[in-house]
């Protein structure tokens, strides 16, 4: 007896109607999904485009953040103005007399500030996490016998990948950031820090180990967020390398390349996509994340951009950059999230939330295309 | 070309260039099996060194009596809640019996509010008796009176426009250096006084059951307390002498140095704290604890008793019914606290293993006491997997469902369009999804909630827009890219032979899908929630932001409804107080100890779902 | 080799670079959320050149941070704790206290909620957890929703000793990261009860209610149960622009129209 047969109205019925049910499932979720893409587009663009003139406000994109003044000359008017364009308004219209003034702090200017902050963030990670990444896989997979150590290592590592990001922050906040023995270029030592005494004196300045600036830096935030997301990259870069046909190697050390020949000829370059694809996703995720630099890079306000206040020279600025603390972008939605949002300050607070959304959807969807366009291209 | 390859590189400190490649790779990929191990190692330093300095706090709370003490603060605890339970009834009887009343005295204090505020400018005046001022007032008095409505005073409803005007009339003549309500309020209130007698008096009597016990917590909490204190700074004198020295020997202000040594000279270290003479008024106090928990039964018993047997308000009569119910229940929890607190001694060592299951299973979380710190994990573990549990409810058979469908019957179109944007949620910032969650979906949610024909759902009307159920909601959203899209691949991994084979046999897609696939594909499945579980648990900025931070057990009793209240979590506590704790302390440590959970949870989650989908590839 | 590249890509980026001072303040949400970045604004409107950073999570913070020297100005809406200022004098240093501005927590409730005046006792007890229901202080019945602060802040500790005995926090209060949150959250659930500064009452759908018979005005000052004063601390006197911003920052009239603005109450009358 075949168990399958049925009544086959009934039967045809049932399955149009579970069809009808998986779909609805489906429709829903790309309908939440899309739903809340447009809600934040919807609320957040009108801030970022003009209508006229460039079609984009650039002010909202070069200015930093700071005090918006909403105030009214005549009742029922509302002006809204940056606190240093109305400080200045005032002195050219000392006459004019201003009612009903509200402040609103980090409401006026723009998101430069943050921009820039998780543009450098994101750099410093992806820059240390990629070179580390890459080449661990690489010896992981091409040099490394395998064996049961191989094999315990790579699942430790795999594993890594699943511990949630405020974790990561914490051992970033303590090791980072409050360990007094991280190598600084510095024109001065710091005695109060312990290591501090141990400082290698170079022509016009010191190798310090008195750790990295003001509680949270740059590359304090930089590696937290690179520890973060190296095992997601060896974990990617090793499926890629993995994926390489063993042919390939043998084809090229049989006709006598070194191993360094063989990696960087024949393997390397069919692994770029893979890893490529890999690390426009850990941007992605690296970008986005707000937990781990929390403690260790992030501050609510800060008046210039990391570059502006570094000083020194050649390497010494280099390194005071990196021991700056930044304002970045989803540290500055928290920052709003616990502000009001009213009619008045809503603007800002959607629009950046639309820039940071858009930001990270660019690079997620690049990776998803890459992902695509590269599996459509490389068969062998 | 084959001389090329053979060529051999100069050797540096005997090693050529591909030595030194190797090398590099090498370095590489020690420096990240280090960092890794670094990871564990700090978090578990700094988690383990929690448990001796938690027994040490245990130890100190039970040596200073607070534990003893802390008994009677429960015991008063319980018994609020029996009064809390009786005042409300009370009130709502009264507003049921004497609501036009209560409404004519509660709108003249509201009403008094902006005359008192204005009236102070008045009262110079009138008190100089100067010409007109009485006047001016009750121009200006009549004025406000006639500017105020009836909906914005009386946001109840309870009074009736009559009484309301008579209110008003009333009014005109208050002056304000009398102050005396006018006779018609006087009125209302003896009414309702009147009314509400038997009730009040009985409502008294089980409030006032507790005051030989709350008078004697009070004492006792006060001279814990400074015990507390002093032994604190005894056990960290020898710290602090050190400090004051090395603070000496830096200074190089002499005003400075001499304020410092004043204060070396009043740090005494005596070998050891003197508990036993200190923690004795608590020991002494065992039989007085006796005596007021025994006056608080009799009196609650009679104090209950007394409560009134009938009533026009139905909430009213189902709140004294619980009062009657609840009270053998506290009254028999009294019993037991009070032979519990007879069994303390300040010299009974803490066990190492109780000190641990306190922590694990506290219920209390409460740090920057005054009282004493208590670092219990159970509320917000609780919170975590709540959540956790309604995210997966709800993202489970949404993704799978998307994936059974992408991945067997939509159109090759379809799936296009689909995956992909499946995939973007994952790239939704979590504190995207945070602000979203408060701004739109919760906002959204309680507007839903109190809609009246929805009011039967458990939970609703919610009063939190920042509740468990919001932050399950979003998480959801975020579980659903993992599980969709390994579930889709373990659906992929089945052989094709098994789908035809069943459609040959004559069955339809659905009947293959659920009785063919889904069995073959269900341990990838099955690892496919655990992951989407592992990305849930470990959220932290949508729950920070969006649950609501209240650190206390879910009140069970909600049923279902238990989804509209606030909670907290493990992620959420360590982004909220690692700001602020000092290194080394053992709030700092007891985050790190969190953490530990954390992280021990979600690898024992990944290595599950990896041995699941490996046993799978070798299929 | 490489080093000299990366030097040379070092120097062609460095550009222009002057010392510039620095004034890092962190601390009290209280105050770095509103006053501060306002009172920071108008001091470089009036032509100062210095450079701020300014992090408000709470007081907790001034303290760590002014410790591992982080900071130069912490911002507290409490007084230093003993165990705070042992650490300072460990390290032979000074905390030298300056007072900001005065403040009122405000006890704000909903305006659909009748309540209008509440005892301190009342406030506290349902602060503590031993009312629970709005029915029990003559409201209209309801589960009372109790919003705090987060353990970091100045006010949370300041307000468990002005009102609440220094007893704890009941474990169904809600820890809000800040003042404004407070406000939102009340102002949006009508059975909510919160505290925040005075500076944070004035929103649409929250009553500051009275509290003891006294409502929180600034007249009320010295009568108001829950007044409170604000500080900045340094290590050691302050010297050069901290210096010159803390003494314009409490005693200049200009200081204290922004500080009255945002609803403090100033230290010198405001012109």
């Amino acid at each position: 007896m075949n168990p399958f047969v049925a009544k086959t109205k009934t039967r045809k019925r049932k399955d149009q109607a579970s069809v009808v049910i998986f779909a609805v499932a489906t429709y829903l979720l790309v309908a939440c999904a899309v739903g809340i893409f447009f809600k934040i587009a919807s609320a957040g663009a009108p801030i970022l485009f003009a209508s006229e003139d460039s079609f984009i406000n650039w002010d909202f994109l070069t200015k930093n953040p700071e005090t918006l003044v909403v105030f009214e000359i005549e009742e029922g008017e509302k002006i809204r103005m940056d606190q240093t364009d109305f400080t200045e308004w005032k002195k050219e219209n000392p006459g004019v007399e201003v009612l009903n003034e509200k402040t609103h702090a980090y409401t006026g200017g723009g998101i430069l500030g943050p921009l820039v902050g998780t543009a450098m963030l994101v750099v410093t990670c992806m820059v240390v996490a990629l070179v580390v990444g890459v080449s661990a896989s690489v010896y992981l997979n091409e040099y490394a016998r395998k064996g049961l150590l191989m094999n315990a290592i790579r699942l430790a590592i795999m594993n890594l990948a699943g511990v949630p990001s405020v974790v990561f922050g914490l051992f970033g906040f303590a090791l980072f950031c409050l360990s007094d023995w991280w190598p600084a270029l510095t024109y001065t030592i710091n005695e109060e820090r312990t290591m501090g005494y141990f400082a290698i004196p170079l022509t016009d300045g010191y190798l310090s180990f008195q750790g990295w600036g003001s509680g949270s830096s740059l590359f304090a935030g930089g590696l937290t967020l690179a520890v973060m997301v190296l095992p997601v990259i060896i974990a990617a870069c090793e499926e890629s390398l993995k994926a390489v046909p063993k042919g390939f190697r043998e084809a090229s050390l049989a006709l006598g390349a070194s191993k360094w020949q063989c990696i960087r000829t024949a393997v390397l370059p069919y692994a770029t996509p893979g890893i490529l694809t890999a690390s426009i996703l850990g941007v992605t995720r690296v970008a986005g994340e707000t937990a781990p630099i929390m403690f260790t890079a992030a501050v609510a306000d800060k008046a210039k951009l990391p570059w502006e206040e570094a000083e020194g020279n050649g390497l010494f600025w280099l390194s005071d950059v990196m021991m700056q603390s930044v304002q970045a972008l989803p540290y500055h939605i928290y920052t709003f999230a616990r502000l009001p949002n009213t009619e008045e300050t809503a603007a800002t607070q959607n629009g950046t939330v639309f820039v940071f959304l858009m930001l990270v959807s660019v690079f997620a969807g690049l990776s998803i295309f890459l992902r695509i366009f590269f599996r459509n291209k490389l068969k062998w | 070309m084959a001389k090329h390859f053979q060529k051999k590189g100069r050797r540096i400190l005997g090693w050529d260039l591909q030595d030194w490649i190797k090398g590099f790779f090498g370095t590489n990929a020690t420096l990240s099996i280090v960092i890794l191990l670094l990871i564990c190692f700090y978090l578990i330093r700094e988690a383990v060194m929690f448990f001796p300095s938690h027994h040490q706090g245990l130890t100190l709370y039970r040596q200073t009596g607070q534990e003893f003490v802390g008994h009677l603060i429960e015991e008063v605890d319980e018994h609020a809640k029996i009064v809390a339970m009786t005042d409300q009834a009370y009130y709502r009887e009264l507003d049921e019996k004497f609501g036009n009343e209560r409404g004519v005295s509660d709108s003249y204090e509201a009403l008094l509010e902006p005359l008192e505020d204005a009236g102070e400018d008045f009262i110079d005046a009138l008190d100089d008796e100067e010409e007109g001022a009485q006047e001016a007032w009750d121009t200006f008095a009549t004025k406000t009176l006639s500017k105020v409505y009836k909906k914005e005073i009386d946001t109840f409803n309870r009074l009736d426009d009559d009484s309301w005007n008579a209110l008003l009339a009333s009014m005109k003549g208050w002056d304000p250096l009398e102050g005396d309500p006018p006779a018609f309020v006087e009125e209302a209130r003896a009414k309702m006084k009147e009314g509400m007698a038997s009730f009040e008096l009985a409502r008294a009597e089980v409030s006032a059951a507790d005051d030989q016990l709350d008078s004697l917590r009070g004492k006792l909490v006060k001279i814990a307390s400074v015990v507390r204190e002093d032994a604190k700074a005894e056990l960290t004198s020898a710290a602090r002498k050190i400090a004051l020295e090395q603070g000496i020997a830096s200074t190089t202000d002499p005003d400075k140095k001499a304020e410092l040594e004043e204060k070396l000279s009043e740090v005494k270290i005596m070998d050891s704290f003197p508990f036993a003479a200190r923690s004795t008024p608590m020991a002494e106090s065992k039989d007085a604890h006796k005596a007021a928990a025994a006056d608080l039964k009799a009196k609650l018993t009679a104090g209950v008793a007394k409560l009134p047997a009938e009533f026009a308000s139905q909430p009213a009569a189902e709140l004294i019914e619980r009062v009657r119910k609840k009270t053998p229940d506290v009254l028999e929890e009294l019993d037991e606290s009070v032979a519990e607190a007879a069994r303390w001694r300040w010299d009974k060592p803490v066990g190492y293993f109780d000190s641990a299951l306190q922590f694990f299973f506290g219920r209390d979380w409460v740090t920057n006491s005054s009282w004493h710190d208590f670092y219990g994990l159970l509320p917000l573990f609780t919170g975590s997997v709540l959540i956790s549990c309604i995210a997966l409810a709800i993202a489970v058979p949404f993704s799978v469902g998307a994936a059974i469908y992408v991945n067997r019957i939509a159109t090759r179109l379809e799936q296009n369009i689909i995956k992909p944007v499946i995939e973007m949620v994952q790239a939704i910032p979590s504190v995207v999804l945070g602000i979203f969650g408060i701004l739109v979906l919760g906002e959204g949610l309680r507007e839903f909630s109190q809609v009246e024909a929805l009011s039967w759902i458990p939970g609703f009307p919610m009063q939190e827009r920042l509740n468990i159920l919001n932050a399950g909601l979003l998480l959801a959203l975020m579980a659903v890219p993992t599980i969709f899209t390994l579930c889709e691949d373990a659906l992929n991994n089945v052989p094709r032979s098994f789908s035809e084979a069943s459609l040959a046999l004559g069955a339809s897609r659905i009947q293959t899908v659920i009785k063919v696939i889904l069995p073959t594909a269900i341990s990838g499945i099955f690892a496919a929630i655990l992951l989407g579980l592992g990305r849930v648990i470990g959220e932290t900025m949508v729950v920070l932001l969006v649950a609501g931070n209240k650190i206390a057990m879910p009140d069970w009793g909600a049923g279902v409804g238990v989804v509209a209240q606030p909670t907290h979590t493990m992620t959420g506590i360590i982004a909220q107080e690692m700001g602020e704790v000092a290194d080394g302390t053992l709030h700092w440590r007891a985050l790190f100890l969190v953490g530990l959970v954390l992280f021990t949870i979600s690898l024992c989650i990944n290595v599950a779902a990896q041995r699941i989908i490996r046993r799978l590839s070798h299929l | 080799m490489k080093y000299t590249v990366i030097l040379t890509i070092g120097n062609l980026l460095a550009g222009s670079v002057f010392a510039q001072e620095k004034i890092v303040m962190k601390g009290s949400d209280t105050l770095g959320a509103k006053m501060v970045p306002q009172l920071k604004e108008a001091y470089l409107a009036e032509g100062s050149k210095v450079n701020f950073e300014i992090a408000a999570e709470g007081s907790s913070q001034a303290f760590t941070n002014l410790l591992a020297g982080t900071c130069n100005i912490g911002m507290s809406s409490r007084n230093v704790k003993d165990s705070e200022q042992d650490s300072f004098t460990a390290k032979g240093q000074t905390l030298i206290e300056h007072v900001a501005a005065w403040d009122m927590i405000a006890v704000v409730v909903n305006k659909g909620n009748g309540v209008r005046g509440l005892t301190l006792e009342q406030v506290g007890d349902i602060f503590t957890g031993k009312i629970t229901d709005w029915g029990q202080v003559g409201g209209k019945p309801g589960k009372i929703s109790a919003y705090t602060r987060n353990t970091a802040s100045g006010t949370y500790k300041t307000f468990q000793g002005l009102a609440m005995n220094k007893e704890d926090y009941g474990s169904s209060t809600q820890k809000m990261a800040g003042n404004e949150q407070i406000a939102t959250e009340v102002a949006g659930n009508i059975n909510g009860i919160g505290y925040v500064g005075l500076a944070y009452s004035a929103k649409d759908g929250l009553r500051a209610i009275k509290v003891g018979g006294e409502s929180p005005k600034p007249r009320n000052k010295a009568d108001y149960p829950l007044s409170r004063k604000l500080f900045y601390y340094t290590v050691g006197k302050p010297t050069g622009e901290t210096k010159k911003f803390i003494d314009w920052a409490t005693t200049s009239s200009a200081a204290a129209k922004v500080i009255d603005k945002v609803g403090f109450i100033p230290l010198v009358e405001a012109k």
